[in-house]
């Protein structure tokens, strides 16, 4: 069920949620190789860092074991699931309005389809989705909350890219039922009652940047740019105290998030002279910023989120910004020299989902959530399948995650007790679509 | 020093276009006396059809030069329109009717764009170089200072065409008596044509090339009206020098603001700058421009005074309000949790749009910032509850109290002022409120929103968690909705009441005519306030129920876009009766009537924003009075047909009444909707 805008909802600035957007982009891969311009001989547009000084960027040796073996991994059993009483699970995301994210219920949508034709669905019944879509306001939050809760056939919520309405949408609930996120851009979830930020929230997640400044780039300061709208605030907040719990100097400047041209917020961050430059930005905002850096002529080198990976940022410069390094609480799903991503990328597009859309990272984590899902209800059996099991399995959750970090631990974190995951990995675009893992999992800076 | 340089030259960029913007508003004004809010709407779809023709949306990629031929002729084409379905036909109607109308379009054109382009933002390709030049160790880009001579030539232009030229010899002839202007062979209609065809060219070529310096979504260029409003009053509404400059100004002022925000003595809101300072920023040029020149903005010399919605005197009252209560309950008890939500959430808007009765369809003043005292209310009560642990039911008190508040000093802010011009003061007050405080996290909601818990009184949970559910045994409680429907009930005797009593009538006499209503003895800025009062009471009250409601507050759900579509609705219900209010909450967010068409149809509400818009236009030109008023006609025509069959003696008066009533003029029980019946309603409040 789709819900659509209107009424009062008609007058409200239908403008997407740049802010949520870099939020949740900071805790995630965007796309990737593919988008490189599609592998362009093109020079970086922005020419932000090519010829820079850049920091170590020796091939690493994943450290951790990747999840290739999806059988193993939910614990099922090979073959169709039977055709008993199906299993429900359901799923939330944000589509059909201004935050538009379908991909992350096609990957979900996918994953239901692998579950049930290869992984034998749980303990043979099969697995479906219900839906309920937030477009834009938050009511369709309360709405979204009292039809999953007033469903008894759905024992747990999945979150796609939710980034309106949580708020009511958890009060709803109010803990009744268990709620999994993949990435979470509202702090509201964070606190809300059981639930769980499987792959992190940015506050937590954005700290190891500055681990990786000041263990692989070396620096001392930092100029940190972001637009001034609520979520992208708090996310370029919590980057900046990653750096300075790190020991570096910061100065964080905010601009004005309709504005494109960023001369003006680079200079004031001190863009020329830093060591490190951290856009937390939106893909239009990583274009403008690589122009500004050009217009000043720095050769600093950039640490970003991995919004400046999309599509948008290639067209908008010609190619990614080569040189750039990536923090992510993901692998890259379209890294072709990783197990994990290779196998993702192989099986959910034998399951419908389309080649340009596995790179999308909401896809990806779409379909890690609902293959954990099965895990947990697997583990449970599916005759005790209840929000109260399924509660107790997510808490007692260690990972390791689909494509994410080795290990996971609900609950951290007291003052954000849905927080899993603190651990980031670093990429950095080397041109032509081709990446190099630069970092192994990094945790926030002691 | 280079730095400070810097930011001002920098600011040029937004100042050209808060200039250009405005000049269209000054061009629309001379012409047809309209103040057109849609003016930056039409800036944007030539910064979109340009982007489409450069891009090959439309499957066809052009040059830049034939591109913006295009785009232009696209503003133009929406200029025309514009006159035409909206402007035209209202050219009779009261200022505070063109005003909406105008604002219909920036609603439809919004729509449009969303429709036909989507939501994210555009990289509107850029004509202009963006090479740098040095200036005083300052590192400028040189398009900046293209902009800022563009609007500086396009202003003088337009000032000698408007000094010496045939064309705006004729203008200014017309702007100064209509009646002479067309006994001397001038048309006023094909003046304002012009006029509004002008403001279109120089607002799109704005569009085109601006656009590339701030973003070229739905949003960004719409809302640029609201400093360009601040230039435009600094001009009167006549200098185009004067707003040329103005705008330049507040560009650089915006610009040096920003830069203030970055150093480290600038206070902060959890470590990044105080948002919506710039926007505070324009807020306080626009008071500070609507006391020092607003009480002189030039009015037009028309012949025939403007008539507004009437306002029946309400019959039964009691009656009415216990019927309706009954059918509510009884159906929050036995509807799905659906429908009973949707019915929830439609009493809630119900109560919003009263505050619009009392402000607007009462007293005459167009206040665009009743959402956003909503929202200050939701906000004081999530924090009255979070940080201060006051609950139900001191906690909403104080929470109403402050949106009171409020409310009473952006009335105060705008006493100078009559009709119209509080739009402009309202809209700049919405758009600052909802950046500064409701984007920040320690007075507002932050980038996560604000909780708010459950009302509980000696124990016993009102909210929608209550224990008590209703015949399908879910969630959401009836109780809450019982809680709503009382308070809806109270709200909506309070005020149609409000226009038996002598306030009412005070409140009457003062939107006919201030003048008139003080020579009968009305205070009128007592009255005024009176009114600024209750309505931003009955806005917080709103504001309560929707944190209730949905268990948190968050800035989006009170911007100010949004309060222009919620006013829309409004008129479209029937800005003068609780009725027309009633039928506003059933077509708002997730009431009843979305939420049966999307279940039943599945009609998605993305093409409300067009349906409203337009349908606001079609009000305003068909049935001013809205859905209500249209019905109360109807009622008094069937009245007045059994009248006439009862008492044949009576036809005579029973036929004026029929008349009265189909034109907008008030009916024979008190009520009035004419300005021209300012005497009369001092004579009522005489007595």
């Amino acid at each position: 069920m789709t819900y659509g805008t209107d009424g009062r909802n008609a007058g409200r600035a239908p403008r997407p949620r740049l802010g949520a957007a870099v939020a949740a982009a900071a805790t995630v891969a965007v796309v990737a190789a593919g988008c490189g311009g599609g592998g362009s001989s093109k020079s970086s547009g922005g020419g932000a860092t090519s010829g820079a000084p850049q920091p170590a960027t020796t091939s690493i040796q994943r450290q951790d074991k990747p999840v290739t073996d999806y059988l193993s991994y939910v614990g099922g059993k090979a073959g169709a699931a039977g055709s008993g009483t199906p299993v429900s699970i359901g799923w939330v995301n944000g589509q059909g309005g201004q935050n538009q994210i379908p991909e992350a219920t096609l990957g979900a949508q996918a994953a239901v389809k692998y579950v049930n034709a290869e992984l034998g669905g749980v303990d043979g019944h099969p697995v479906t989705l219900k839906t309920c879509f937030i477009a834009s306001a938050e009511e369709e939050g309360q709405k979204c909350g009292q039809q999953l809760l007033n469903d008894k056939s759905v024992s747990i919520i999945d979150y796609g890219a939710v980034t309106t309405g949580n708020q009511s949408l958890e009060a709803t609930v109010a803990g009744k039922k268990p709620i999994m996120v993949g990435v979470s851009a509202a702090p509201a979830d964070s606190t809300a009652k059981n639930t769980y930020i499987l792959y992190g929230d940015q506050t937590h997640v954005l700290a190891p940047w500055g681990t990786y400044a000041r263990d692989f780039a070396h620096a001392k300061t930092a100029a940190v740019v972001f637009p001034s709208q609520a979520g992208a605030n708090s996310a370029a907040a919590a980057a900046k105290k990653g750096l300075q719990d790190a020991g570096l100097t910061v100065k964080s400047v905010g601009y004005d998030p309709n504005a494109t041209d960023l001369l003006g917020p680079l200079t004031a961050a001190g863009g020329q002279s830093a060591d490190v430059v951290v856009p937390m930005t939106d893909a239009a905002g990583c274009v403008n910023l690589a122009k500004a850096l050009k217009q000043i002529g720095s050769t600093k080198p950039v640490v970003s989120n991995p919004l400046c990976l999309s599509p948008q940022v290639a067209q908008g410069l010609g190619d990614l910004p080569v040189g750039w390094v990536f923090g992510i609480a993901q692998i890259l799903p379209s890294d072709a020299t990783q197990p994990d991503a290779k196998t993702y990328v192989s099986t959910s597009t034998k399951y419908g989902l389309k080649p340009a859309d596995t790179a999308n990272p909401y896809a990806a984590l779409g379909w890690d959530e609902v293959l954990t899902t099965v895990k947990l209800m697997n583990q449970a059996g599916a005759d005790k399948i209840t929000p109260a099991t399924m509660g107790e399995r997510l808490k007692a959750f260690k990972g390791p995650l689909i494509m994410g970090a080795p290990s996971v631990s609900c609950g951290k974190y007291p003052d954000a007790p849905a927080v899993c995951n603190d651990q980031t990995t670093f990429y950095k675009y080397l041109g032509k679509g081709k990446f190099q893992q630069v970092s192994n999992w990094l945790t926030p800076p002691k | 020093m280079d730095v400070v340089l810097l930011f001002a030259l920098l600011g040029l960029g937004t100042g050209a276009l808060t200039s250009g913007i405005a000049l269209g508003v000054v061009l629309t004004y001379r012409g047809s006396g309209i103040i057109n809010l849609a003016t930056g709407a039409v800036a944007m779809v030539a910064g979109y059809a340009f982007w489409a023709l450069k891009t090959g949306f439309f499957h066809v990629t052009l040059g830049s030069a034939p591109a913006m031929v295009v785009a232009l002729l696209a503003a133009v084409l929406a200029g025309v329109l514009t006159e035409l379905v909206a402007f035209r036909p209202l050219r009779t109607a009261s200022p505070l009717a063109k005003l909406a109308a105008s604002l219909g379009v920036l609603l439809t054109a919004q729509a449009a764009m969303v429709l036909g382009f989507g939501t994210a933002a555009k990289p509107e390709p850029s004509i202009l170089p963006d090479r740098t030049v040095s200036v005083l160790g300052a590192t400028v880009p040189v398009n900046r200072f293209i902009l800022a001579g563009l609007v500086v030539a396009i202003a003088v232009v337009l000032a000698a065409a408007y000094r010496w030229s045939r064309f705006g010899l004729a203008t200014r002839a017309a702007a100064e008596n209509e009646g002479a202007a067309m006994l001397a062979g001038l048309s006023p209609n094909l003046l304002s044509l012009s006029n509004t065809v002008l403001a279109s060219l120089v607002a799109g070529l704005l569009g085109v090339l601006a656009a590339p310096l701030i973003q070229l979504d739905s949003t960004t260029l719409p809302l640029q009206i609201v400093p360009a409003l601040g230039a435009a009053l600094f001009a009167r509404f006549t200098s185009f020098g004067i707003a040329c400059a103005a705008g330049l100004l507040i560009g650089m002022a915006q610009s040096l603001m920003y830069y203030a925000s970055t150093q480290s003595w600038f206070p902060t809101d959890h470590g990044v700058a105080l948002p919506g300072m710039q926007q505070l920023l324009v807020f306080v040029i626009i008071v500070v421009a609507m006391f020092w020149r607003g009480a002189g903005l030039p009015g037009r010399g028309e012949l025939i005074e403007k008539r507004l919605p009437v306002v029946p005197v309400p019959e039964r009252l009691l009656r009415t309000a216990l019927i309706a209560a009954v059918v509510c309950a009884t159906a929050l008890i036995v509807f799905p949790y659906d429908f009973r939500q949707a019915l929830t959430n439609s009493l809630i808007g119900a109560i919003i749009v009263m505050s619009y009765i009392v402000i607007t369809g009462y007293v005459g003043q167009l206040s665009l910032v009743q959402l956003a005292l909503s929202g200050v209310a939701g906000f004081a009560l999530s924090h009255m509850l979070t940080d201060a642990g006051v609950g139900f039911p001191l906690g909403p008190l104080i929470a109403v109290a402050v949106a009171t508040l409020l409310g009473v000093l952006t009335g105060v802010s705008a006493l100078r002022v009559r009709g119209v011009s509080l739009a402009v003061v309202t809209l700049a007050a919405a758009v600052a409120m909802e950046q500064f405080i409701f984007v920040n996290s320690t007075w507002g909601g932050g980038s996560g929103g604000s909780p708010v818990s459950a009302p509980r009184l000696f124990g016993l949970n009102l909210g929608p968690t209550a224990a008590f559910k209703g015949v399908d045994g879910n969630p959401p409680s009836p109780v809450f909705g019982f809680v709503v429907l009382v308070v809806t009930v109270a709200v909506g005797v309070f005020v149609a009441n409000l226009r038996r009593t002598g306030l009412g009538r005070r409140m009457i006499a003062v939107r006919a005519n201030e003048r008139a209503a003080a020579a009968a003895g009305v205070h009128v800025r007592n009255v005024k306030l009176t009114a600024f009062a209750l309505s931003s009471a009955i806005a917080g009250i709103a504001g309560v129920l929707y944190g209730y409601n949905f268990g948190s507050v968050s800035a989006t759900r009170f911007s100010a876009l949004m309060a222009l579509g919620l006013i829309a609705f409004a008129y479209i219900g029937g800005i003068t009766m609780v009725s027309g209010a009633v039928f506003a909450g059933m077509i708002s967010t997730e009431a009843l009537f979305p939420h049966a068409l999307e279940k039943w149809f599945g009609i998605s509400g993305n093409w409300a924003l067009l349906v409203g818009g337009l349908a606001l236009i079609l009000t305003l030109r068909l049935h001013p009075e809205g859905v209500a008023g249209a019905g109360y006609a109807r009622r008094q025509r069937r009245r007045a047909a059994r009248d006439e069959e009862a008492a044949p003696a009576g036809r005579a008066a029973a036929q004026g009444t029929v008349a009265a009533g189909s034109k907008g003029s008030g009916p024979p029980t008190g009520s009035t909707g004419s300005t021209g019946s300012a005497a009369s309603e001092a004579s009522e409040v005489r007595r």
